[in-house]
């Protein structure tokens, strides 16, 4: 067996990047499994959606990258809404049945009208940190940063800047605003919160616009990393997305992004760099898609309800 | 119409003839199926029961248990490998392997089920979903000799073909080189009523009833004294075995096994099937897997041009469209194709559960209209509407067009209510000879009765025709 520490801090950035973005869409589902305990199967092509949008709006309209993922995550927070007062509303949140066919339609009609409009191919999407703007100092590179003997690139440093500002957003949003306390009230508690005047569907749609967009920055982001947009981009993020909210804990913001990127590292340094060391050879999407169905089961095992979650109290 | 066309008291001679008549449509039109169709249509006709097979066991998770399966063509994966496998590379006979598909199917449920069942909530929705993204790829491991199991990306052939024996060339259809079709579509028919009748049994029995209590209070359930994760994971593990069967009758019939057969899109598939059916139901999962494959089919052949666009339903599309009918059924038509079966059923027939004493509970004379009886004209309508929809459909089937297609199929369909208006007219008679209806009905009863033997016997004709034909 060959140990080859020189490349693990490689694949630990490229891991903990990944994980980020894992981390962003995982919180797009909790988001939504909060306020409702619904897994929203959509959450993928939705994201892949707001992707294509800042395609069409960036790549083809040639408006600035920032202000067409701006406009992007403000149309997908507003598909959001629309779904879920059009779609999920009407359903009982209590029979789980309805809803997940309604997020599973929704996955096969996005998936298909995306592949009409855009075919299968990927397109690139210009990576929103590619090099290092001017007028930061050049440390090593104009893409990357030399640490620990091994390339920081910048798109990592980028995408943690990006989803640690996200996220600070987010919390500001959900602890000083109005909407974000009726949130936090609805998710904790719906009934409660409609007993003292809020309006649980308004802030479900809330919750609704607020994941979609994150599952957009999420998908913008990764976009780089998979050579570019097409309609099947999200499927496997999806499933490390799952496998992260799982890990972390489905009712937890904070626990989904931590297992997401959990999930990232695992995936990048345990099987990625770990099986170069034990097979000597790549069994990259293989191994790493059969890692994440892994973790979902060992969590479910050993800890049900994640590793921040809080554990759910039934009574009868 | 205000009372159904017929009222009859349960287990009485009257509902035994229907009971029968219902027995003769089924037969009909299994033995048909093989003698009407071409040979590539009956491949179509054995991939729909497959999937009908596999919906049944998800139908028995999500339906009958109230749990959330997605994951079930990893099932079938497994179960189609497992027997690609056996067949090819250690010679075995298909029915050889059913019972090692069995175990090994039951074996992966309980591993899969587990862990989820044992904590409330959506988590198997979770990790099935996850569990069909994974199979795709993991038969193409290298490691461990799976790859050359599997066929990994290049999939796995049985050379093997299926041909009936010599005994058994007298099965409809089973003749000369074109015949495998036919043959395979026999052992698919066999084994699915094997299958039913086992899960029909399972459901009534006692671990059946407490997943069925599970669904319908989970806290009840518990108070009765249901352990309820095991016989939550005892029924998916049942669930997942009768996946993997259909995994054995998918290989048993196409020959070749690929591992992007039984991806994520295949399992919405089956759920989009068991919706389309009916949730909960029995007939709902065989009704589902044949819309399956028949509106997928349709959609194929879509072609509407709207000014510089065409909206084609052979390319991407065929997907949007399954996911509209899934979010249009799930608002609309809950209970599926079943439940609307079951309000025409309502219309036409009416049975009358019996009280302890043996006597219907509530008396059949109560629900004849007396002299007031519209039945011989509903009779008379329902057998004029055969011929009527039969030439229209004839003329309809000359026009190139999807909808008109459709209809046209729909449409000739209508003739199969012959026998109805005849015993609902006969009926009429009888009780017109009693002294219960008007002289007026005499003359629609009558017509009725002579269009729907008519009717019936052009049926008949038609099917000796088919018969003789392919012999």
């Amino acid at each position: 067996m060959n140990w080859n520490f020189d490349v693990l801090p490689d694949f630990i950035f490229n891991g903990l990047s990944l994980g980020a973005i894992y981390g962003a869409v995982a919180l797009s589902l909790v988001l939504i499994f909060k306020a409702t305990t619904l897994i929203n199967f959509a959450t993928g092509e939705l994201a892949m959606l707001g992707a294509f949008l800042v395609y069409v709006l960036h790549m083809e309209q040639g408006i600035w990258l920032w202000l067409s993922m701006a406009i992007a995550m403000g149309l997908s927070a507003g598909l959001g809404v629309l779904i879920e007062r059009t779609l999920t509303r009407p359903f009982d949140p209590e029979d789980h049945l309805p809803v997940v066919l309604i997020t599973l339609g929704l996955f096969l009609i996005i998936n298909a009208v995306a592949g009409d409009i855009w075919n299968y191919q990927v397109r690139i999407l210009t990576n929103p940190f590619g090099k290092f703007p001017d007028w930061v100092p050049s440390l090593g590179g104009d893409r990357y940063v030399e640490v620990l003997g091994s390339r920081l690139k910048y798109q990592s440093i980028g995408i943690w800047l990006t989803l640690a500002l996200a996220l600070f957003a987010l919390s500001l949003i959900l602890n000083k605003t109005k909407a974000g306390l009726a949130f936090r009230a609805v998710s904790s508690n719906v009934e409660s919160a409609r007993l003292v005047g809020v309006h649980t569907g308004r802030t479900l749609g809330f919750g609704w616009a607020i994941a979609s967009a994150f599952g957009t920055l999420g998908a913008v982001l990764v976009a780089p990393q998979l050579g570019g947009v097409n309609p099947n981009m999200m499927a496997t993020i999806l499933i490390y997305a799952l496998a992260g909210a799982a890990l972390g804990g489905l009712d937890s913001q904070g626990g989904a992004v931590l297992g997401g990127i959990l999930v990232g590292l695992i995936q990048a340094v345990l099987v990625t760099w770990g099986g170069v060391v034990v097979f000597g050879q790549l069994y990259m999407s293989i191994l790493q898609l059969a890692a994440a169905f892994l973790i979902i089961l060992i969590v479910l095992l050993f800890r049900p309800a994640g590793l921040f979650g809080t554990r759910r109290v039934e009574r009868v | 119409m205000s009372t159904p066309l017929v009222v009859v008291a349960k287990d009485s001679a009257e509902h035994k003839k229907w009971k029968y008549a219902q027995w003769l449509y089924l037969a009909g039109f299994l033995l048909l199926t093989p003698l009407v169709l071409e040979p590539f249509e009956i491949g179509k006709m054995n991939r729909a029961l497959v999937l009908s097979v596999a919906i049944l066991a998800v139908n028995l998770v999500v339906g009958f248990n109230g749990m959330l399966a997605l994951g079930h063509s990893a099932f079938m994966g497994i179960g189609a490998f497992v027997t690609a496998s056996m067949v090819q590379d250690e010679n075995w006979d298909y029915w050889q392997v059913i019972p090692i598909v069995l175990i090994v199917g039951f074996i992966m449920g309980v591993i899969i089920g587990l862990p989820a069942l044992r904590v409330k909530g959506l988590y198997l929705a979770l990790v099935t979903i996850a569990q069909a993204a994974v199979f795709p790829t993991l038969v193409n491991i290298d490691e461990l000799g799976i790859a050359a199991r599997t066929g990994g990306p290049n999939g796995k052939g049985v050379s093997e073909e299926v041909i009936a024996p010599d005994f058994l060339q007298w099965l409809p259809g089973v003749t000369g080189a074109r015949g495998g079709s036919a043959y395979r579509y026999w052992i698919i028919v066999v084994m699915i009523g094997i299958t039913l009748m086992l899960v029909t049994n399972y459901l009534r029995s006692r671990p059946g009833r407490a997943v069925l209590a599970i669904r319908d209070n989970e806290a009840g359930a518990a108070v009765y004294g249901v352990n309820l994760p095991v016989v939550k994971t005892m029924n998916f593990a049942i669930s997942a075995s009768i996946g993997s069967l259909a995994g054995l009758m998918w290989c048993l019939d196409k020959g070749f096994v690929a591992g992007q057969d039984f991806t994520f899109l295949l399992a919405i598939d089956l759920i989009i099937g068991l919706v389309l059916g009916g949730v909960g139901t029995i007939q709902g999962s065989i009704v589902g897997g044949l819309f399956v494959v028949w509106v997928n089919d349709l959609t194929k052949r879509i072609s509407i041009p709207l000014g510089l666009y065409t909206l084609n339903g052979d390319g991407p599309l065929a997907k949007a469209i399954f996911g509209l009918i899934l979010i249009l059924f799930t608002f609309f038509a809950p209970g599926g194709i079943v439940s609307l079966a079951r309000m025409v059923q309502a219309k036409l027939i009416r049975v009358v559960p019996l009280a302890p004493s043996g006597e219907p509970i509530q008396p059949i004379e109560s629900f004849d209209p007396g002299m007031e009886s519209t039945r011989a004209d509903a009779a008379m309508k329902l057998s004029i509407a055969g011929p009527v929809c039969l030439a229209i459909g004839w003329l309809a089937m000359n026009i190139n067009s999807l909808i008109v297609g459709v209809f046209a199929f729909g449409f000739r369909m209508i003739i199969l209510f012959a026998p109805v208006a005849v015993l609902v007219a006969t009926n009429e008679l009888k009780a017109h000879a009693e002294g219960k209806r008007p002289d007026s009905i005499k003359g629609p009863a009558n017509t009725a009765r002579l269009l729907g033997l008519l009717g019936t016997a052009f049926v008949i004709v038609y099917a000796a025709q088919r018969f003789i034909l392919n012999y």
